[in-house]
């Protein structure tokens, strides 16, 4: 898992992380202090690297972070005390109106995850599914059909579904992922839609299923193609 | 050219955490190049915290013709000639000849020889690491990390599979960090 997160890290610091990938990576810096100094070590070595290392615990970042605060405050407290009128009250409105729809939303969702395999952008993962398939290798299968990861879940222990959207295109294409096993008979058979191709992740055979809203079936073949190859 | 523009996009959208990847990614490289011309270095760390907070507020004037490192070099020498404007005891170090080949020079390959020496120690131990790669890893490496190519680019370049330089330049990474973890180098800022 370690060198996975080292993975992703050296994808960012090479300006290589897709944009969903770039997304996750700010969160997980900014919560795990752990990711957060890995980051900073990297940047290190590179720029010893570089021959442009001048201190080697130089660190701005918390200054930096204080400064924008401090000035971020100063303009919330003039905004309060100096620019309160009543043309706002439209604006106000506004906000009442989203966080009437943000209850909403939020009551469904809660709704939604009572009920089981209904889980949205699950970070922890089942283990088994973890060292196979992980968000670096979704990511990966992007980029034979130049799509961007949208988002991704895992249904059960052996079954990953990842929503992808198709550069240049309102095109959306849904991978289903499933680890070879007696389990997945069942799942596999009620599988009517897309095109289902047999792959290898390393040593484990995988069952990927494509389909998409918008794909004609031909296209979805030729991505298979390139996914295979 | 770096290609931030992931990251650029979060932070025009506010995100504070995003602009923190841009600083730990830029700060050395951008101390190191104001250092090269003030030769303080108390100064250069002040001239580049002044250059990331007005770099955060104009993100929006950036418009992604540059890399974002060009553009923040130019802030910081910017606000360098500012303020060796505005004081008067800056007329004694200010060399606007130096700072004006400074603005030219973006490549910023330096040859200025280092006082400090815990960054000598590392900058000798990261690139004796780097030598002691096996030669397709140190290849791709440096191609990354000195010529600036991207992974396609590299790819065309190395006439290999993308997911083969990712690879190479990860394994690069950890075998430079396994030198350090064992020189006991990483202490330096983990403390």
């Amino acid at each position: 898992m370690e060198s996975s997160v080292d993975q992703r890290l050296s994808l960012l610091l090479d300006g290589e992380a897709s944009e969903f990938e770039t997304r996750r990576l700010v969160e997980d810096i900014s919560k795990n202090p752990h990711i957060k100094k890995r980051w900073l070590e990297m940047n290190k070595q590179k720029s010893a690297l570089r021959r442009e290392l001048l201190m080697p615990n130089l660190d701005l970042s918390s200054k930096i972070q204080n400064e924008l605060q401090k000035s971020k405050k100063t303009n919330n407290k003039k905004h309060h005390y100096y620019h309160f009128s009543w043309g706002k009250i439209p604006y106000m409105s506004t906000c009442s109106y989203l966080f009437g729809l943000c209850f909403t939303l939020t009551f469904i969702f809660f709704e939604f995850s009572s009920q089981p395999n209904q889980s949205f952008l699950q970070v922890s993962a089942p283990k088994t599914l973890v060292s196979t398939i992980n968000p670096v290798i979704l990511d990966d299968y992007a980029r034979n059909f130049d799509g961007n990861l949208r988002s991704y879940k895992f249904i059960s222990n052996n079954q990953v579904e990842a929503n992808y959207g198709i550069k240049g295109s309102n095109a959306n294409l849904k991978l289903k992922f499933f680890i070879k096993d007696g389990s997945n008979t069942v799942k596999l058979s009620s599988i009517s839609n897309g095109v289902t191709i047999n792959t290898r992740k390393g040593d484990k055979p995988i069952i990927i299923n494509l389909s998409s809203d918008n794909l004609s079936n031909q296209k979805l073949i030729s991505i298979s193609n390139l996914i295979l190859e | 050219m770096e290609n931030d523009r992931n990251i650029i996009s979060l932070v025009k959208k506010g995100d504070v955490r995003a602009f923190d990847i841009l600083v730990v990614k830029y700060q050395d490289r951008l101390v190191y190049s104001v250092y090269k011309f003030c030769k303080d270095f108390e100064l250069s760390q002040d001239i580049a915290q002044e250059a990331f907070v007005k770099a955060f507020r104009n993100i929006d004037k950036f418009r992604g013709e540059s890399s974002f490192y060009t553009w923040i070099y130019r802030i910081a020498i910017n606000t360098a000639k500012n303020y060796f404007s505005n004081k008067s005891r800056g007329a004694e170090t200010y060399n606007e000849d130096v700072l004006d080949s400074a603005l030219s020079d973006l490549s910023l390959n330096s040859d200025n020889p280092e006082t400090l020496l815990a960054a000598e120690e590392m900058k000798d131990a990261i690139n004796q690491a780097f030598q002691n790669l096996p030669d397709e890893i140190r290849s791709t490496l440096s191609l990354r990390e000195y010529d600036g190519l991207s992974y396609e680019e590299i790819a065309k370049v190395q006439n290999c599979p993308i997911g083969t330089v990712r690879s190479r330049i990860f394994k690069g990474r950890e075998l430079i960090n396994e030198t350090f973890s064992k020189l006991g180098l990483s202490k330096t800022w983990s403390n």
